[in-house]
Formats: C-alpha cells, structure tokens, sequence
C-alpha cells in the first residue's frame, strides 16, 4: 500500500485502506499473543540500576488481574542523554487478553503516586500509531513528531480568518476575505455526511460519517484522528481541546462495529462488551483512546430518555466532566481518572438544569485558580420553593443558594468571563393567568454572593451577557407573549412576534450612584427581534430576526457610540446607537468571525430554499461581499486560541499602529490592486475570443452565401 | 421607466413576438386567442380568431404580412396579419408547439406533440405568398431518434434545423435530405426554449435544469452558460448589448407560500461572454413562459404563467451600462 | 265776447295749471324714483362694503390662524431639529425661515451628520481591523515556541 500522503486521501471513510494493517498482522502467532499485550504510561523515570525496583513493585498489582507472562514486562530505555533512563512507559504481556483487558481497567487512572496517574491501553490501540518494530519505539512521541503544526493557519500574513462552508455534497475552507471573494484553502466532495464543526480553539475540523467522525487540520487538512461511533450526531470537546464527548441516538454494538472494520481488524475496536448499548462515548482527542462509555439516561418507563446529550458538560479546566440525570442527581467525573469525584454522584432530587462556571478565575491575592463552580435548579415541589444553587467543585459544598416562588421556568446564563450568573426566571402572576419574568442575577465572585433582581413587567425570551465589558451589560428581547411564534415544517416562524430590546448595565456604588445594581440603560420598542448576536469584542451587537418567513431585519448596534452625548446626560443609554439596518432576505443563521470585525449571515437550505448563500458585513452593517451558494447548507467561522500577546504587548503594539496601518494599507492596495488586474486580463481574454469566433464564423458565412 | 402591461389574455402566456421591424408585438396564450399590439405604447390592435384549443406558439414572416400560429387543437393556421383573416388551416395529427418561419420566408417548421400513438416530428411546409391556400403536404417531415423535441428553430441560410429535446439533446438536421448530422448533450433537463442569433450561426436555450446555454450551430458546441436557481421557461439574447435574458420560476406547485420572491419570478440579466449575472427584473407574479427582445434593442417583453405581458423599454443607463475590460 | 275771450282764458290757465301740475307730479314722481334708486345704490353699497368688511375679518382671522400654526410648526421642527441634530435656531428668527427653509436646513444638518457618522465608522473600522493584524503580525514570531510547549 502507498502511504497516505496529501495526495491520495482517502474521500470518505469507506475508502480507507488497511489492507497494510491487515498484511502486518496476517502473521497467526503475533495475532495471536498482541491481544494479551496492554501497555502503560505515565510511569515516573528511573534509572537502569532502579529499572527492577520499579518492576517488582508494580507487579504486585499486575498480577492481581491475571498472570504476567514470563519475560512478559518490557520497559523501553532511552540513552540519548548519556544515561540510560527509563522512557516512563512499559509493555505487559498478560496470558489472556482477559486478563489484559481487567488490568487495563484496574490500572487506567490508577494513581502510582502523588505525582503519577497511571494511562493503560491495549497495545493494539497504541499500535496505531506506529511501526512494528524489533526494538520498540516510542509510539506516542513518534506520533507527536509526525503531526503537523495544527496552528500554522494562525500565521496567516494577512492576519485573515477561515471558515467552512458546507454546501450540496461540497465541504470548503475558506480565508475570509473583505475586499475580494473568499479564497479556497481546501475543499472536498463528501468530506462528511452531515455537518461540520470547529474545536473551539480552532485546531480541528470535525467531519461526522455514519460510521464515527474524524478530526482534521494542519497545513494539508490531513485526517489526524477518528472516532468509530456508529450514528454520531453531537460531538462537544473540552474547552482546550483535549477530549471530547461524542453521542449517538442508537446504541453501540460491538458486532456492528466490528462488521464495518472488516474481519481481521476486530483490534481496531475501541470497545469491549461493556460499551455494548452504551450511546455517549468520552474520547482523548490526542490520543484517540477511549476513556469512557456511558449508557442512555432510562427514564422511568424503563426506556432511553429521548435527549440524553445535553447532560454532559464539561468543566472550564477540562478537568471534571459533569453529567446530569434529570429529576434525580449529578455526577460529576475526574476526567484523569473517569471515575466519579468522591466515588459517588451527588442526589438533586428533582434537578432541571446545570451550567458550569465557563471561566477559571485567578485569586488575585493568592494568583491561585479558585475551585471550579456548578449553578443548578429544582423546580416548587409541594410546599417547597423552586431553588437556585451554586455549589463549588470539586468539595460539592453549598456556595449560595436562592428559593423561588410562582416559578414556571428558569435559564441559567453565566456570563463568559464567569463573575456573574444571571438566572432567568419565568413566574406566574399570582392569578396564575399570565407571565412575566424575573432576573436574579448572583455576583457569584463577591463575598456571600449578593443577589441583585431586575423585575420585568414582560417577559424576557431572549438573555445575552455583552461577552467582554466591564460593567457587566447584557441585552434583552422581551416581549409580552413569551410564546414562540408558529413555526412550518423546516421549523421558520410563520409570524412575527411583537418584542421590545433592553440593554442593561451594572453600577457600582459611587458618588453618583446611590443604589448599586443593574440599571435600565436603553429600551427599542417595536422590533420583532427574535435573536441578539454580540460581537465577541463586545460593544457591537446585531439584532436580528432569524428564520422567519415574513420579515429578515438585521440592525447593527453600537453600544458606545454616542458618548458625547451619553456625557453630556448623564445616561449610558445615550450612547446606544443604531448605526445601520439591513435586511437579508431569508435569512436563517447569524455569526461573528472570532475577531468581531466581520458578521455574516446566511440563508440555509436546510431550513428553505430562497436565495441560499450568505452575505457579509462589517461590524457597523456595511455590506462586503454577497454569495449565491446553490444548496448551502452551513458556514462556521473557524475559532482562534487566546492571544499569545501580554497586555503589555498589546500596548507596544497600539503604539505603534501608525506604522502597521501604513503597511496594511499597503498590502491591501497590492492586492485589491493585483485582483482588478487579474480580473481586466481576464475579461479582456474572453472578449477577444468571443470576438475572434464571431470574425471567423462570420467570414465563414459571407463564403457560403457567394456559393 | 414604468413597463407597460397587457392586459389581454386571461390565461399563461405560451410565446410572445416581435416583428422584424420592432413596431408590432404578437402574443398567444392558452385562451385560444392570438393578440397584436403596438410594441410602443401597448395599444391593442387586434386578434387572431379561430383556434379551438390553447395556443402554444406564433410566428410572422419578415414583411409582416402573414402570421401563422399553432394550437392544442392539432392545427396550424396561416392568417392575413393586417385584417385578421384566416387564410389556410393545416391539419396535423397532435398540437403544434413550435411554429418557424425560415430566413427566406419560403417554409415553415412546425413541431409537433407526441399523443395518442402519434410520434411527434417536425414538419416543414413551403409558404407560397402569391394565394391563401397553402399545399397541405409537408416538404419534409423530420423524426426524432431518441426522446421528443420540444423546439426547434432555422440555421443560418436555413442550411440547417436544430432541435431541443425532452431529455436536454440538441439535433441538427440537414432537413432536405432528412439526415441528422450531428446531435449533443446540451442539458440535465428538458429544452423549453430555444432563439437564434439574427444570423443564424448560434443560438441559445433555456432548460428546466437551471442552465441556459449558447451554442455554436454548425457544430452544436456549448460555448456559454448561464446558471441560475430556477427551473428556466426561456432564454433570448440582446441585439445591441453583449447580454442575455432568462426567465423562468418554480410553478405554483412546487413552492408552499406563493412569495413571488421565493418563486423567483424574475427576468435575470447576464453578460452573455463573462456568463456573469448583471441583473433583475421584478414584476411578474408567476413564472415567466416567455421572453423576446425587440429587434433594435430598445426593449424586451416577458409573458408570464399569471396571464400578464410587461412591455420594458431599456432606460438610457442601460445603453451606457458597459462592463470594464 | 269778453265772457268768451274769459272763458277762453280761463281754458288757457286751467290748462296750463294742468299742464304745470303734471309737470310737476312728473318731476316728483322721477326725484322720487332717483331718490329710490338712490337709496338703493347707497344700501347696496353699504352692504357690500359691510360684506368685503367682514370677509376681510375673516381672511384676517384665518391668516393669523395660517400663521400661527406654521409658527408653532416651524417651532415644533426648531424644536426637533435642535433635538435630533443639536443645532440651535433662533426662536427670534422664526419669523425670518419658514418651515421649507427649516426643513432645507434640517436636511442639511442630518446629511453633514450622517457623512460625519460614516467618517467616524470608517476610521473605527480601520482601526479596530489594524489593530486586529498588527496583533497577529506581533504574535507570529510566538506561535511556534508557543506550539512546541
């Protein structure tokens, strides 16, 4: 077989060859004996004189699940410092894969000591990912080495961002471009069967395929890692990429899965039989182990709830992974370990919904992360009260807690930067005949966490936490029919619904203010907004309506503008301005490029067939660029890490914008310049073999009538 | 400017023409009524009586002189274009949906429906303008290979007929020695409307595939194309103006709400050589059946499936409107 | 002869008087209808002059009705304008612009302000798009080190 290389990817799964697999492993006895072999990483580093010590001690757990084979431990040693160390890993030969299997589960996550968290695989998974070898090398540092350098897009020279665009069989990757149409950086046809996703620093492309899904990226968009997940629908990876959980409607089968690999490569299965009906599979994207398979909620008539995906959440570390059993109680998992802190899951009787605290966030006074934070409710049972709790993890003690009453329904909305959780809360009027809704919004970062109540008279439908600001504003649609409008069969509203936008601001007590809380900044009255979409720089904000038949406004709001006159008033609000409205017909979905200059909306085919395509604007609604995409589907704008720059950094570099700004200008004129060109050849070339045709055929025809 | 609209037919438009001149406009419709109008300010003139089933096409000579038309009611009728006075019928064994005359006047082509076991074929009859009774012989009839056509139209120095097919196949036949001499793919879809370049050498056609076309006659070679995102009705190119107009839309059947924008009941401008969309043109509330141009540029006319024809007289822009190259 | 020449005379003289007596009621009876006419005239005129009094009243009346209500107008524009542009107009000289010259200079105002609008977004623009690359341009070098951690 020819090695993959970027020029004979495979299209689709299917298409894959293992036929070198297959050759390698066609030899009977090492079929045979690599089924028994697991291997173990993590192991601290020894010295050779230390090699035996460190052998005799761990056997003694070793042989717990099942007999070491003789010679059966093979530790590698590296000696490219000029003494012989351990390379912390090591290959246990077991006689049955049995046995191989239960001390894989025994010692996966076993912690050796402080310092040590033992990883145990089978070999065959390993094997992956790399050759077979008399001497055994290194295979995850080799597979280390082999990637290629998953940011490189970061370096683009013109500081542009990508996106994919799905659409008819084709999947694209695009460098956006303001001036000019995007430029295609790769594009495939059934590069995946149903959507297209980001890894939320950007450093993946996920691809979901019937039979599992397959990350991509790099320079040549080679496939770095798949997932055997059979139905695949949601893919949700940790904030830092490291893994991810995956889930499909139908229950894994480890007969199925072995069917699609192909007789001989049974070894490629990630699963045992205790996966066997599981439906949620917890994966490291690095290595593209399994580290966990979970079966479907059972609601109480013994059958799988209908949506147990939403369940699982990841904490912002990316060290706990929590799951939510609707009604009855939350687990929360170690993700070094997948076991459960404490051994065991906390009982919430009656528990509707919980959200992580997104954001990690540094004491200032010891410089040291504070315990992560989950916020839950529980709905009026009986005599007792709906309540709102915030717990810390991973000690699960009780931070803050907040009864309800008259609650029909509650949000939880966390603000990015975690210093705040705003708890919707849908209430009945004490008639019981209408709604409205209350915001109890929880300084979760102050001491004993004050409450501060922003009272509607409506009710809010829609809650948005401006992303960055420092004065905590957020935006609301509200509207005095919390109702959604009626929706046709590709679910587009039928109707407009009547709403009003509020902007909200919190103020500290100080001079001027004498009560601090949040305080009413500005209302637009007479919209039928149905979503907000703030840039992720926060200031700008789109209020748009979506997937609605009868109307397509989209109005680009600044919520700075005006300050002379918000100065001169006195009135944050002032400064809410209005800068242009649009209208895009048709329009179904709306997003911001990761840096806030650019939005663009699209009219997906999913959803309709009216003009498909999408349109791009800058940030103050000037239109760039228009695309009629026959069959479009979807477009994701690819997510960038943090800045690598320190605010010091940044500062350097504001100072010296007077200097970038003339190269930019520069580079931009070069370009638009070189496009106008490109552009004039062309047409020119087409003109004069139109022209040349027309001479020839009309010269032919003079003949022919003087016959 | 304000296009003005015809209000004489009560049912879709099938054809609408102009004279060579430019000055009259003919229209046919399924009302079974032929009109002519003053292409200038839309003043009626006249009609065509006497068809007993839906009308599917009109043509007239180059003097303006004789009209014939052709029906679902298996005919084809020659009339005095000034009076109105119906001069010949001839009789055919299924509907006529294309009528032609050649560039010398002398013949005219006639394509007809596949029904009730009659294949169909393209029928040419010669025209002798010196008596209204016209030989009811065909000189030639031409058949089909493969699927049905649909339309056809005269080559350059009627050397030439080229057909369109159901199934999206161009033929070009030496029509007097009954020979096909060569056929081509041309579309995914059926052919619905196919019009020459004045002098015959190329020609464009409009398919429900989305895609309009140009062709090479001679050769049947596809030198342009035109995508849009409507099943197209008809194609016609501009005299003056390096451009070319489609029409078409989803039928009423296939769209839910009847938005005329979600039906895409537009007239589409495109740059004939750059193949690059220029424009739009709104009016019309069903799907566009049929489009022309005036001869001298000046205008263009679109019928439509709502039973409206709208006259467009071009703005000045519209002459200064130059791509640059 | 005497009593017939007396007779006679006395003929002549009632005749006369006859005469003279018809002619005067003939005099009075006319100064009687030129008088009438006269009157007539004279009421006429004075009712046409109470008429053109009256619709003179009334025009005057609906004049300053006309002019209060663009007065008031013109105010509620100054008013708006001052509020929407911020531009001050003389209440003083009000009576110097009518509402078409306000709405010219209203125009004007929201036009400068709509051109000074985009000139500002356009230089937001620019920068927060300069900004945006001169960071990356500053981070490039970074990426790499950054990648091998």
């Amino acid at each position: 077989m020819v090695a993959l290389s970027i020029d004979n990817l495979p299209a689709s799964e299917e298409e894959l060859d293992f036929s070198d697999l297959e050759r390698r492993f066609a030899i009977p006895e090492q079929e045979e004996t690599l089924e028994n072999v697991i291997f173990v990483d993590n192991l601290p580093l020894v010295e050779e004189e230390k090699e035996a010590k460190l052998i005799s001690y761990i056997m003694k757990t070793l042989v717990k699940f099942g007999k070491v084979k003789e010679n059966g431990i093979h530790m590698p040693k590296d000696d490219s410092t000029g003494k012989v160390m351990s390379k912390g890993y090591m290959f246990i030969e077991y006689a049955t894969a049995e046995q191989a299997q239960a001390a894989i589960r025994g010692l996966n996550g076993w912690k050796f000591d402080k310092s040590h968290i033992l990883l145990a695989n089978r070999f065959m998974d390993v094997e992956k990912y790399s050759e077979v070898d008399d001497v055994y090398r290194a295979p995850p540092m080799e597979a280390y080495v082999e990637r290629e350098h998953l940011r490189s897009w970061l370096a683009d020279d013109c500081g542009r961002d990508q996106f994919a665009m799905y659409a008819g069989q084709d999947l694209t990757v695009f460098w956006n471009e303001p001036e000019l149409p995007a430029e295609v950086v790769h594009t495939r046809t059934n590069w995946t069967e149903t959507h297209v996703q980001w890894s939320p620093l950007g450093s993946y492309m996920c691809t979901f395929h019937r039979q599992g899904l397959a990350l991509w990226g790099g320079h040549s968009w080679k496939k770095l890692m798949r997932f055997v997940h059979q139905g695949v629908r949601v893919a949700d990876f940790s904030p830092s990429e490291r893994y991810l959980v995956t889930w499909a409607s139908e229950p894994i089968s480890l007969d199925a899965v072995n069917q699609y690999l192909g007789e001989g490569n049974e070894h490629q299965n990630p699963y045992t039989a205790d996966d066997e009906g599981h439906t949620t599979c917890v994966w490291d994207a690095y290595t593209g182990s399994l580290l966990r398979s979970f079966p479907p909620i059972k609601a109480e008539d013994g059958k799988a709830a209908k949506a147990s995906w939403s369940q699982f959440k990841w904490s912002p570390s990316e060290r706990y992974l929590a799951r939510m059993t609707p009604e009855s109680s939350l687990a929360i998992y170690d993700v070094q370990t997948m076991g459960l802190v404490d051994k065991k899951a906390m009982k919430v009787p009656g528990i509707q919904d919980f959200a992580w605290c997104p954001h990690t966030i540094i004491d200032p006074r010891t410089n040291v992360a504070k315990p992560e934070m989950i916020a839950y409710w529980t709905p009026e049972e009986g005599n007792l009260p709906a309540r709102v709790s915030l717990i810390s993890v991973p000690s699960k003690t009780l931070v803050r807690t907040k009864n309800l009453f008259n609650v029909f329904t509650c949000a939880l909305h966390w603000h990015p930067q975690g210093q705040m959780l705003c708890v919707r809360v849908q209430r009945y009027t004490k008639s019981r005949k209408s709604q409205y809704t209350n915001l109890e919004i929880f300084r979760t970062n102050e001491r004993d966490v004050p409450v501060d109540v922003v009272e509607l008279k409506d009710s809010a439908v829609i809650f948005e936490w401006e992303p960055v600001s420092e004065n905590y504003r957020f935006a609301i649609v509200h509207s005095d029919d919390p109702n959604p409008p009626p929706m046709n069969a590709s679910r587009m509203a039928t109707a407009t619904v009547k709403t009003s936008v509020s902007f909200y601001a919190f103020e500290r007590q100080g001079k001027l203010v004498q009560k601090e809380g949040f305080k009413l900044l500005k209302t637009l009255g007479g919209k039928n907004t149905t979503n907000l979409k703030w840039s992720p720089q926060g200031r700008h904000i789109v209020l748009a309506t979506l997937r609605t038949i009868s109307a397509c406004p989209l109005e680009f709001c600044d919520v700075d503008f005006d300050q002379s006159a918000a100065a001169k008033s006195g009135d944050a609000g002032d400064a809410i301005t209005v800068l242009e409205a649009r209208e895009h017909y048709g329009v179904t979905d709306l997003d911001w490029d990761p840096t806030g200059r650019f939005v663009v909306s699209s009219a997906s085919s999913w959803r309709h067939t009216m003009e498909n395509g999408y349109v791009l604007w800058d940030f103050k609604g000037q239109q760039l660029n228009k695309a009629s995409v026959d069959r479009f589907k979807q477009l994701v704008w690819r997510p960038r890490p943090r800045s690598l720059l320190t605010e010091e950094q940044k500062r350097e570099v504001r100072k010296n914008l007077k200097d970038y700004s003339k190269e930019f200008d520069e580079q931009d004129e070069r370009k638009i310049h070189a496009a106008d060109a490109e552009l004039m050849s062309y047409r020119r070339r087409r003109i004069s073999e139109w022209v040349a045709w027309r001479e020839q055929i009309e010269a032919k025809l003079q003949a022919e009538t003087e016959e | 400017m304000r296009p003005l609209l015809l209000q004489g037919h009560e049912r879709p438009l099938t054809q609408i023409k102009y004279n060579r001149d430019g000055d009259l406009l003919m229209t046919v419709s399924k009302d079974k009524v032929a009109n002519l109008w003053y292409s200038h300010n839309g003043e009626h003139i006249g009609c065509y009586i006497g068809h007993l089933g839906a009308l599917w096409t009109i043509d007239c000579n180059k003097t303006s002189t004789l009209v014939i038309t052709g029906a679902a009611d298996n005919t084809a009728r020659l009339w005095h274009a000034e009076t109105g006075r119906m001069l010949h019928t001839w009789d055919l064994p299924t509907a006529v949906k294309r009528v032609e005359f050649s560039h010398d006047d002398q013949y005219v082509l006639m394509v007809t429906e596949e029904r009730m076991g009659h294949k169909s074929g393209i029928y040419v009859f010669a025209i002798d303008i010196s008596r209204p009774e016209q030989s009811n012989e065909p000189v030639v009839i031409l058949r089909a290979s493969g699927a049905k056509p649909t339309v056809a139209a005269w080559s350059f120095l009627d050397k030439f007929i080229v057909s369109g097919h159901e199934d999206g196949t161009l033929s070009l036949y030496d029509w007097r020695n009954e020979e096909v001499v060569q056929t081509a793919k041309a579309h995914e879809g059926i052919i619905t409307d196919m019009q020459m370049w004045k002098d015959g050498t190329y020609f464009i056609t409009s398919s429900r595939d989305m895609t309009a076309r140009l062709f090479e006659t001679a050769t049947l070679e596809a030198m342009k194309e035109y995508k849009t995102d409507a099943p197209l009705n008809t194609a016609t190119m501009t005299p003056t103006q390096d451009l070319v107009i489609l029409g078409g839309g989803q039928a009423a059947s296939e769209v839910t709400t009847t938005s005329s924008r979600q039906g895409k009941f537009e007239s589409r401008f495109f740059h004939k050589i750059f193949e690059d969309e220029v424009g739009r043109s709104r009016g019309h509330f069903g799907p566009i059946n049929t489009l022309a141009v005036q001869p001298d540029g000046k205008g263009f006319a679109s019928g439509g499936e709502d039973g409206l024809v709208r006259v467009h007289h071009f703005d000045p822009e519209y002459f200064k409107f130059k791509y640059d190259y | 002869d005497e009593h017939r020449v007396a007779v006679a005379r006395k003929v002549v003289i009632d005749r006369r008087k006859e005469v003279v007596e018809n002619a005067v009621a003939r005099r009075e009876r006319t100064e009687a209808r030129e008088r009438a006419i006269r009157q007539q005239r004279e009421q006429e005129s004075e009712r046409q002059r109470l008429a053109d009094e009256q619709r003179r009243r009334e025009v005057d009346r609906a004049q300053r009705e006309i002019d209060a209500v663009r007065r008031a107008e013109a105010l509620k524009l100054a008013e708006s304008i001052r509020e929407k542009a911020g531009i001050v107009v003389d209440i003083n000289d009000l009576d110097m612009l009518d509402t078409d010259k306000l709405k010219v200079l209203q125009r004007e105002q929201l036009e400068k302000d709509k051109h000074d609008m985009q000139a500002r977004l356009k230089l937001l623009s620019r920068r927060a798009d300069h900004t945006e690359r001169a960071y990356r341009r500053a981070e490039q070098p970074l990426l790499a080190d950054d990648y091998e951690q």
